[in-house]
């Protein structure tokens, strides 16, 4: 058999797939989670099972929505499991009555029984709607066995109202093995789609939308369901709990809690990991002293010594940090405060053209680059999508923290330094948000209506899993990735075609070629080609850029001066997002688009060092001289936001005075 | 009738939905069509409202466009 997993967004569809065929898909406490396809076979059987990202009707209008839609309608599935949560029962039967008007068969899985706020008849419910119920939660035993049995019977009856539907192009609706009932309701509808799949002209002629005959469709579905759960489910109070938290940390004081939060992560990651990661960076050391004194020839010494160990240690020493900021963030999403920072935020990014929507997807961006790209999918509106995926690798990913960790703590520079590459990258995204929304002349702009998850206490064992499954992959990475680039890099930057081994670097093949772009970054103080190959290499891996740095002989040597190691870590803060992100990005803003960043983070990258080590630079010499040019530059903006305000502030009030006039 | 915008109880009965086309739909599809309502918290520019089996925040915009019973 071949099921499909349906339902709602955040009702639990991915844990009850991991929980079926022990995987580990990424799960969470927030919408939008899973937005691809994902195919398994369920544990002990030949069945598979295919989890469909979460939608709440089958008319689309996203990506995501589009991908179920297709594969609902035409997708070679014997059963649907339809997933609902137990406490959102008539909003999530709503789409379950669209899935059995196209004539689906269907199990309805009711979860997250414990959380019930009622007594909850199932036997009841199944007897109303004519398909197997099976009740089901995280902490109850896995339902594998009661799905199969309830899958074997599962049936596909149309709801009752259908019979009243007139069904118009029922012809053309067969022969696109749709269910003439169905293809009905969704013209009354004016679905797009389904009038173009059909060659229909279905445009609506209303002056408004408000009592128009297409909500006939969702008020028959609900007059359905309204029969269905009376009785079944108990009249349920308040979240109470959610209640009065969102009083707290949505009130007056939302900013400031917000800010304290993120603070906290920040210096807990810093600090509580320190003395870890020491310990780490010592023991590294003392396992390379062996392999750098052994008697073997003087380039396998090197190689093994500062190539392999060398590099590879000096990403693994910030695990404790990396490990400390996967599990602070994923308690943050699990509890459901992350998607309150959207409603925090949402009224400075309409400034920028986007919704708090996109917020989200930027905080995502802390952890992992390429995965917060592909989680712009769940943002409607197609250009607000395509802006919050261009400017979300600015955001600095879990990998830069270690780059940024070692080069401060190299040079013994102040934790602040840290933070401030993060404020730098969340600026660099917001400068460009606002060239893009003028350029696009204010368009594309979403209307926000975007759904709170419930408070929940994240579950230990999946937040476990979760930070493991993260640390593991990070320790795989470092083991694949950056150790592969490191080893090619230590062996393109000591060996040349003509000399063989040099040793020490100059004449390799990798100071000719990276020597040739180093001119290029002289201005931005690290004109040296080893400075250059650790960027050239962070394009496969960021974390490669302290590794390859490492094993090409360290920090001190590379910069120089603190200067020159900032204006890097700027550079680096900014400029191209690694391959894996690149391909997420190819895939939401195509490749033209994949091209436009990579041009535009370099360039915004370059910028920004330059401005910090040319001022630096110029202080060095004259600094009254950098101060004045600060000056000018920071009254030419003052004047230029007050031009602007006063212009806005003029039209405002013209607008008004028409206003009253008519 | 009055908007969620500008209802005066900051609770009520959802009647109608009525912007554009496509939100029609998504809020319809969202099921907010007869549902209950009820403001939790206000923001510059968007509201985080309680519709009875779910929150959300919803833009200024928005909130003027869903018509109310009180």
């Amino acid at each position: 058999m071949r099921l499909a997993l349906c339902g709602n967004p955040n009702v639990g569809k991915t844990t009850l797939f991991n929980r079926l065929t022990r995987s580990s898909a990424p799960v969470g406490n927030w919408h939008g989670v899973t937005v691809d396809v994902c195919e398994k076979r369920i544990t002990g059987t030949s069945d598979t099972l295919v989890d469909l990202p979460g939608c709440y009707s089958l008319t689309a209008r996203s990506k995501e929505e589009e991908i179920t839609r297709d594969g609902i309608l035409f997708g070679d599935y014997d059963v649907v499991l339809f997933v609902a949560e137990v406490n959102n029962l008539r909003r999530n039967l709503y789409l379950l009555t669209q899935v059995l008007e196209a004539g689906k068969k269907v199990v309805l899985i009711v979860n997250m029984l414990d959380e019930a706020k009622g007594k909850v008849d199932l036997a009841l419910l199944e007897r109303r709607l004519g398909v197997p119920v099976v009740g089901t939660s995280e902490r109850m035993e896995n339902p594998r066995r009661a799905v199969l049995e309830a899958a074997a019977k599962a049936d596909s009856p149309s709801p009752p109202y259908t019979r009243d539907v007139a069904q118009t192009y029922a012809n053309e609706a067969r022969q696109k093995h749709i269910t003439p009932a169905f293809a009905a309701l969704k013209l009354v509808e004016r679905d797009e789609y389904m009038a173009e799949l059909l060659g229909v002209k279905n445009k609506c002629t209303c002056d408004t939308c408000a009592d128009c005959e297409r909500d006939m469709p969702a008020r028959m579905r609900y007059h359905y369901i309204d029969g269905v759960l009376n009785g079944v489910i108990e009249r349920r109070r308040h979240n109470s709990v959610t209640d009065k938290i969102d009083k707290i940390v949505l009130g007056k004081a939302a900013l400031p809690i917000f800010f304290l939060i993120m603070t906290a992560v920040f210096v807990i990651t810093f600090e509580a990991g320190r003395p870890l990661s020491e310990l780490l960076t010592r023991l590294i050391s003392l396992a390379a002293q062996p392999v750098k004194n052994a008697d073997m020839p003087k380039w396998l010494c090197g190689f093994i010594g500062d190539g392999i160990i060398g590099g590879v240690g000096s990403i693994l020493a910030f695990l404790p940090q990396v490990t400390l900021l996967f599990l602070l963030t994923t308690l943050l999403q699990d509890s459901g405060y992350m998607s309150r920072v959207a409603f925090v935020s949402d009224g400075f990014f309409k400034r920028f053209g986007l919704s708090g929507r996109a917020a989200f997807s930027l905080i995502l961006g802390l952890g992992c680059s390429a995965t917060a790209v592909l989680s712009t999918r769940g943002i409607a509106e197609k250009k607000a999508r395509k802006r919050a995926a261009f400017v979300t690798p600015f955001v600095p990913c879990s990998a830069r923290l270690s780059v940024f960790t070692a080069i401060t703590a190299y040079f013994n520079l102040s934790a602040l330094l840290v933070a401030a590459m993060y404020v730098i990258g969340f600026l660099a995204a917001l400068v460009v948000l606002k060239i893009m929304r003028i350029a696009a002349r204010n368009d594309g702009e979403e209307p926000l209506l975007m759904e709170m998850p419930p408070y929940r206490f994240p579950p230990v064992k999946r937040t476990f899993k979760a930070v493991l499954k993260s640390v593991a992959a990070f320790i795989v990475r470092v083991g694949s990735v950056v150790l592969g680039v490191s080893a090619i890099m230590w062996l393109l930057s000591n060996f040349s075609v003509r000399y063989g081994f040099t040793g020490g670097c100059d004449g390799s093949l990798m100071s000719t070629f990276a020597g040739l772009i180093a001119p290029v970054f002289k201005p931005l103080g690290f004109g040296d080609w080893r400075a250059v190959t650790a960027l050239l290499s962070g394009v496969a891996a960021k974390e490669t850029l302290v590794s390859v740095i490492a094993s090409l002989g360290g920090m001190g040597e590379v910069f120089g001066s603190h200067a020159a190691a900032v204006s890097f870590l700027i550079f680096s803060c900014l400029y191209v997002p690694c391959v894996a992100t690149l391909a997420s990005l190819s895939k939401e803003i195509g490749f033209k688009g994949t091209l436009l960043s990579v041009t535009v983070h370099t360039a915004v990258a370059y910028l920004a060092a330059f401005a910090y080590y040319g001022t630096w630079s110029l202080a060095q010499v004259n600094a009254p001289l950098a101060i004045i040019i600060w000056a000018c530059v920071g009254g030419a903006a003052t004047v230029g936001f007050a031009v602007i305000g006063v212009r806005r502030a003029v039209k405002a009030s013209r607008a008004r005075t028409r206003t009253i006039r008519r | 009738m009055a908007s969620i915008f500008d209802s005066e109880n900051n609770s009520g009965v959802i009647k109608s939905v009525g912007c554009d086309g496509d939100t029609h739909r998504r809020l319809v599809d969202m099921g907010l069509l007869g549902a209950t309502y009820r403001i939790k918290a206000k923001k510059r520019g968007s509201a985080l409202i309680d519709f009875g089996d779910f929150s959300a925040v919803t833009r200024d915009e928005l909130s003027r466009s869903i018509e109310v019973e009180q």
